[in-house]
């Protein structure tokens, strides 16, 4: 990286390796740092590149949920679906999953279950087969957690 | 639904979202009583965040702790809190840590130190909005308070306690807390704090078996024994005539005219029906309808 020369692409490229450093640091449970990457990440990245930015906010959402700040996850989350709209709908579904157990942190068990179930719908409506896509254990667990309270 | 996420994480192999899952199963086991095979959930949970990262590890160890204190293994969960306590970060201590902490320390007498460490984490929880966390922590909190002699403390802190956790219709957090938190709903059910839901959180501890909770008696499963009393999504009026119907031997093209629909729409009803009431069939719902007073 020292020997590019300083350029759009490296600036995207900066960000990029920002993003992946910040996802590596939120396996380790570092909500701080890796907010730090993200919040880097997010300065470096050009304007156009949606797709990224939206990326980023998912991971910014994961960071805060590790605080346990919930109208900061929720906050971030949101604007995750706003910056991803467009995107395919796998990334808005998710997104949808993060959001879901932030709501079930946040105590709204009822609500929680009941956007669990709305988007498992909407997955057997739109794509019957999208409903075995990995992120949904996170919905099932999430449903299994409010069952049990 | 724990054991579908698990089946869903082992198809694509991603051992960070595998390890969680496992542990919501581990979860459930232990409300379940089946505390040997949430044990064997552990392991393989274990094995899995090791390629992971050492907060997975952690996370896992917390489960550990949690399974080895509703075994009554208190040495073994005393030992496993002290390896991994000086490797959580901030985040942790006011997280999963936090809660398998202050049960442990519950569970070795050590109110004072309940107190102490629950403090600070609760109130910046509090600012934080995780309100999940606080519903599971306060119980303890009232019950060290309680042991401690401070009755009206205690009192304080189970009402509010109540207070966060009627709306959503919370009764885990209370039941696995056994008989001490049986005698301490009783005592606030006197002094008339929430009355209807006190009554309700009573009526699923089992007090003429002198429930002891699973802390104490892992041979007891309170909170399987009273899932069923609670409905997460409650049904509509539509839904409820429906399952009337379906309390009869009229098949479903005759409700839909005894009810003027078009006999899709009263598919779609049964089949809600099934959601809510987590059955797969007529007869299983017509049971579990009847067992929640429905019809």
């Amino acid at each position: 990286m020292v020997n590019i020369e300083y350029s759009p692409f490296k600036q995207r490229l900066i960000s990029l390796l920002d993003g992946i450093r910040a996802y590596l640091t939120w396996l380790k449970g570092e909500a701080d740092q890796e907010l730090r990457f993200v919040h880097r990440a997010m300065d470096n990245l050009p304007e156009d590149d949606r797709i990224t930015h939206a990326q980023l906010l998912n991971g910014e959402g994961l960071a805060y949920k590790l605080q346990l700040k919930q109208p900061e996850v929720i906050q971030s989350f949101e604007a995750t679906l706003l910056a991803g709209e467009g995107m395919a709908g796998l990334f808005t579904a998710m997104v949808n999953c993060n959001l879901v157990s932030a709501q079930f942190l946040h105590d709204r068990l009822r609500q929680t279950f009941s956007n669990c179930q709305s988007i498992l719908r909407l997955a057997n409506e739109t794509d019957p087969g999208s409903k075995d896509l990995p992120f949904y254990n996170h919905l099932y667990a999430t449903m299994s957690l409010v069952q049990l309270e | 639904m724990a054991r579908e996420s698990v089946a869903l994480s082992e198809q694509w192999h991603q051992a960070d979202s595998w390890q969680y899952t496992l542990s919501c199963l581990i979860r459930a086991l232990c409300a379940a009583g089946n505390l040997e095979e949430a044990f064997a959930i552990n392991q393989r949970a274990m094995q899995l965040a090791v390629h992971v990262s050492p907060y997975y590890f952690r996370l896992s160890a917390c489960d550990e702790i949690w399974l080895n204190l509703a075994k009554g293994e208190l040495p073994k969960a005393v030992q496993r809190c002290a390896e991994i306590e000086p490797l959580v970060n901030g985040c942790e201590k006011r997280g999963q840590f936090l809660w398998v902490k202050a049960s442990l320390l519950y569970a070795q007498g050590l109110f004072n130190k309940v107190l102490k460490v629950l403090e600070e984490p609760m109130r910046d929880l509090e600012q934080g909005g995780a309100s999940w966390y606080l519903i599971n922590l306060m119980p303890i909190q009232a019950l060290a308070l309680n042991a401690l002699s401070r009755d009206e403390d205690a009192l304080t802190t189970l009402s509010h306690c109540l207070t966060l956790a009627e709306p959503e219709g919370y009764v885990r957090t209370f039941l696995e807390r056994g008989t001490p938190m049986a005698r301490l709903l009783q005592t606030a059910l006197r002094q008339g704090i929430e009355p209807k839901y006190g009554t309700d959180l009573l009526s699923a501890f089992d007090l003429h078996g002198e429930a002891e909770g699973y802390f104490r008696d892992e041979s007891r499963t309170p909170a399987s024994r009273f899932s069923g009393a609670y409905l997460i999504d409650p049904l509509s009026e539509r839904e409820l005539e429906v399952l009337r119907f379906l309390n009869t031997n009229l098949s479903t093209p005759e409700i839909a005219r005894e009810m003027i629909l078009a006999p899709s729409t009263v598919r779609t009803h049964v089949r809600n029906i099934y959601v809510k009431l987590g059955t797969h069939g007529r007869i299983e719902a017509i049971q579990k309808a009847k067992g929640l007073d429905l019809i």
